[in-house]
């Protein structure tokens, strides 16, 4: 089967581009500029995040924030509880084997 | 055998064109539209067990022949129906045809109460716990564990730090040891002092957006070529659905819980620990050599994603008597999906498994 010439174009211009890219994500230098990246853009979340929270506070009313903190420490709770569940059943099994024998 | 294309007349050529013009239009609206996605997952399952968003599967085989159990565990950071792709491309479905009983822990999708679960939560409670469940409901009093990618990770945790764990044997497939060999999907983490929290999203995980740039890090221009060489074979049904599927599993992460991230950041990748033999859990000291049970460790060559050196070197750690190596000329998925995985891959996990059970009378 003939492949179509832009596909041929494609392929010559992957096939010499790729490989340089991927020498270039492979570098420190990359690696550094995302980890940079990264923590640029959650401390700017975070700012915004605290300014809007302040204006929210001052009239009485939850911000993102709180809702944040307020699911996080559910579902801390869910964890407690579902290890304590799976500590209770293994400990429930131990107790009836023990029984049987 | 048909005439190439090179001798068809220019006005079959030019009919052939119109045909693939029209089956190109509609391949591409139905793309665009959504419509007639393959369905994947489709073998009958029972869900036996639930703990928080995990499901504990149990397929359905008329025809078991084999025991102790196969329990599987998936990758935790995407979704486990990889291994039952489509009827006649599963993982699963093959592994049933062999007689074999087949249960997969199946991790759901993880949210905000999941974001405290560390490698402990996985290793030492719910794959234990899955693993009595599998015997009570199988009548056994052991079962064979394998572990897919970072599936695999846990598992070789969990025979660690559990030796007296029912574990009949041990098969790992796609599942990396040395970290840092990872190569850019972790270079990040390992060569910078990334704080995980910084990327963690709202509900305190990894979010499937970000593992999604970690691993297209891998293939800068992997996408692009996708995309390029379905817009040239769209007209080809086969293609397009082939395309759906891979690309859409590709694409279809799940959030990689906060605390193991951290702990994957810092033991795993920066400390190496499963190679130095530094790994703590639950205060505990853990090395590899302290699994015996029989062992496989199953890799493709041609692997991007978890690349050989990465996953070799499991077989100089591990300390059971009877290991193998399986080193197959595929690629991450080429391991358990496609012709070549079912011709030559599959049929030797199961050898291997049928090995390490016994018929039932």
């Amino acid at each position: 089967m003939k492949i179509p010439s832009w596909v041929e174009a494609y392929t010559a211009v992957q096939t010499r581009l790729e490989p340089r890219l991927q020498e270039l994500v492979s570098t420190p230098t990359f690696s550094q500029v995302v980890a940079v990246a990264a923590t640029l853009r959650s401390t700017v979340g975070r700012t915004v995040d605290g300014v809007n929270a302040r204006v929210l506070h001052t009239l009485n009313l939850p911000a993102g924030t709180d809702i944040k903190r307020l699911r996080r420490q559910v579902g801390d709770l869910d964890h407690e509880v579902r290890s304590l569940r799976l500590e209770l059943s293994r400990y429930v099994e131990e107790h009836d084997d023990a029984g049987t024998d | 055998m048909p005439a190439p294309t090179e001798q068809l007349s220019t006005l079959d050529r030019v009919r052939r064109e119109i045909e693939r013009a029209a089956l190109r239009t509609r391949n591409g609206i139905k793309l665009a539209a959504g419509v007639s996605k393959p369905k994947v997952g489709q073998t009958p399952k029972d869900v036996v067990w639930t703990f928080g968003r995990a499901e504990l599967w149990h397929y359905r085989n008329e025809s078991v022949r084999f025991t102790p159990p196969l329990l599987i565990i998936p990758s935790l950071v995407s979704r486990s129906y990889i291994l039952d792709l489509t009827p006649g491309n599963s993982l699963i479905e093959a592994l049933l045809q062999a007689g074999l009983d087949v249960y997969m822990l199946d991790w759901g999708v993880p949210d905000e109460r999941d974001a405290k679960n560390r490698f402990e939560d996985y290793v030492d409670l719910a794959i234990p716990a899955a693993i009595r469940q599998v015997c009570r409901r199988s009548n056994t009093s052991e079962v064979n564990l394998l572990g897919y990618c970072f599936g695999g990770v846990l598992t070789l945790m969990h025979a660690a730090h559990n030796p007296s764990s029912p574990l009949r044997s041990l098969t790992v497939v796609a599942t990396p040891v040395d970290f840092p060999r990872l190569g850019p999907l972790v270079d990040v983490i390992g060569r910078t002092e990334l704080d995980v929290d910084s990327v963690l999203g709202d509900d305190g995980n990894i979010p499937p957006q970000l593992i999604l740039q970690g691993f297209r890090s891998l293939a800068p221009m992997g996408d692009i070529t996708n995309y390029v060489n379905l817009l040239d074979r769209m007209w080809n049904d086969d293609y397009v659905a082939g395309h759906q599927l891979m690309n859409g599993w590709a694409t279809d992460h799940i959030p990689l819980p906060g605390a193991v991230a951290r702990q994957t950041a810092t033991r795993l990748v920066r400390d190496n620990a499963l190679m130095t033999g530094r790994l703590e859990l639950g205060g505990d000291r853990v090395s590899l050599t302290d699994i015996s049970v029989p062992f496989l460790a199953v890799l493709g060559a041609r692997d991007t994603i978890i690349p050989e050196a990465a996953s070799a070197p499991v077989m100089d750690l591990v300390g059971s008597s009877q290991k193998e190596l399986l080193r197959m000329d595929g690629g991450h998925v080429g391991l358990v999906v496609g012709k070549s995985a079912h011709r030559k891959t599959i049929p030797k996990l199961i050898e291997f498994l049928q090995q390490r059970s016994e018929p039932l009378t």
